[in-house]
């Protein structure tokens, strides 16, 4: 299933969720599970843990389903939000030695392992046009809840270096998925 | 107007995406997104490529966790078991064991039934008669009513100089409108209430009009069907309706945006 993106009304979904409907939550999960699942094992790097939060995580879209604001963006983007506060809070609050001793070279060794796994189909290719520098900013800003400031200082970079990739990792990106 | 381009490239949008942006820069980007198609678009674009990579790093969980996670859900069924209950509970008769005089004494009992049912039915039927009366009676007092107030809107409106912006319900009220009639020249701006949901008592809707994507307050208006007359402002790209505390906010409750609507040049 992984890699499969859904075709479907985001609106028709979100109507049926508020409604309860069994059904519509086999469709989220069906289409969503997985990509969630992957952000959020690279944010805690634990399969047990991650497993705990995805739980959490898909009651809490359940529940708050009635709070997303269709006008406000994609359905999506606000499942991610959702997914990196959850394992963030996870983090801060259940083990904040990871935090401390986490270094930027292990994120990047770790990323560097998960890429050697990835098959090849069209969209992994295309996401590896990125610099693995520009994937590693794009996990840790966008995934992994870092702070610009944060991840600057565990990169050892400058704060306007950092800022200025991570916006521009995300635009290549998309430029690369339009081309 | 705001610059759209220096907008879009000035990186707001991607540190929007990432959560790295001020409670101040975050409703400027859901505002401003509402208002210009080309910031939308944008910021579309750039959660889709945000998406797909999230979707091109799928793992698979362990197909047990589903049913975990759904039996912590609680899901509303179709209605269709109430229905069969109620044919349970129908008494089923004997159809033989009764002998013919019984059957009589049934007969007699149920034009019984019958003819209270009609008096019943009579007495109901003239409950609706005098209801439906005193309905057209209310309705014609406010056809006058509107009739008057339509009278008035035209004496207001009736100025060369006078434009029409038409407030459109975003998604917290599609069916909300409002009408702002805004005259270039005097710089007044007059609110006519179209449709908007009556507000609690403690609340009261605010018109804001947007001049280079900063809200400025245009005051607090009441939902009547009349012409009200609201603050000057010399300058707007667009104008917005929010719900606030009775007597108006400092700053927009974004959460709370009814209609919005843009001024054509």
């Amino acid at each position: 299933m992984g890699g499969k993106l859904p075709k479907y009304n985001e609106g028709e979904l979100v109507e049926m969720l508020r409604r309860q409907d069994r059904q519509a939550f086999n469709y989220l999960y069906d289409n969503y599970s997985d990509a969630l699942y992957g952000i959020v094992l690279k944010v805690v790097r634990s399969e047990e843990t991650a497993q705990d939060l995805l739980q959490e995580i898909f009651v809490k879209i359940w529940k708050n389903i009635s709070q997303y604001d269709v006008g406000k963006g994609r359905l999506f983007t606000w499942m991610l939000n959702i997914a990196r506060n959850t394992s963030i809070d996870y983090l801060r609050v259940n083990r904040p030695e990871i935090q401390e001793i986490d270094s930027a070279v292990y994120w990047v060794e770790g990323n560097q392992n998960i890429y050697n796994e990835l098959d090849s189909n069209e969209l992994r290719e295309i996401v590896s046009q990125l610099k693995p520098e520009q994937q590693t900013l794009i996990e840790m800003v966008y995934w992994g809840g870092y702070t610009h400031e944060e991840a600057a200082q565990r990169l050892s970079m400058p704060l306007g270096t950092v800022k200025t990739r991570v916006r521009s990792a995300l635009r290549d990106l998309r430029k690369f998925f339009s081309s | 107007m705001i610059n759209i381009k220096e907008y879009i490239e000035s990186g707001v949008l991607e540190d929007y995406l990432s959560g790295n942006v001020s409670e101040q820069e975050r409703r400027e980007v859901e505002c401003l997104s509402k208002i210009y198609p080309e910031i939308k678009a944008e910021l579309e674009q750039l959660s889709e490529a945000v998406e797909r990579y999230a979707f091109a790093h799928s793992v698979s969980p362990p197909a047990s966790l589903k049913e975990k996670i759904m039996a912590q859900l609680e899901f509303k069924e179709e209605e269709v078991q109430e229905e069969v209950s109620i044919e349970d509970e129908t008494p089923v008769l004997p159809l033989n064991s009764r002998n013919n005089s019984f059957q009589w004494g049934w007969v007699a009992a149920a034009s019984v039934a019958a003819l209270i049912g009609s008096v019943v039915y009579f007495n109901a039927k003239v409950d609706t008669l005098s209801q439906t009366v005193a309905k057209q009676q209310t309705e014609l007092q406010q056809q006058t009513q509107q009739l008057q107030q339509q009278t008035d809107l035209l004496a207001g409106l009736s100025s060369v100089d006078n434009q029409f912006v038409t407030l459109k319900g975003v998604d917290k009220s599609p069916s909300s409108a409002v009408r702002v009639v805004w005259n270039a020249k005097t710089q007044e701006v007059q609110l006519n209430v179209l449709s908007l949901p009556t507000p609690a008592s403690d609340k009261q809707y605010q018109l804001w009009a947007l001049v280079g994507g900063k809200p400025v307050d245009l005051g607090v208006f009441d939902v009547t069907g009349s012409l009200q007359k609201m603050k000057a402002i010399p300058q707007a790209d667009a104008f917005a309706v929010t719900l606030e505390r009775k007597g108006g906010s400092p700053v927009p409750t974004l959460s709370e945006l009814y209609v919005m609507g843009k001024v054509t040049s």
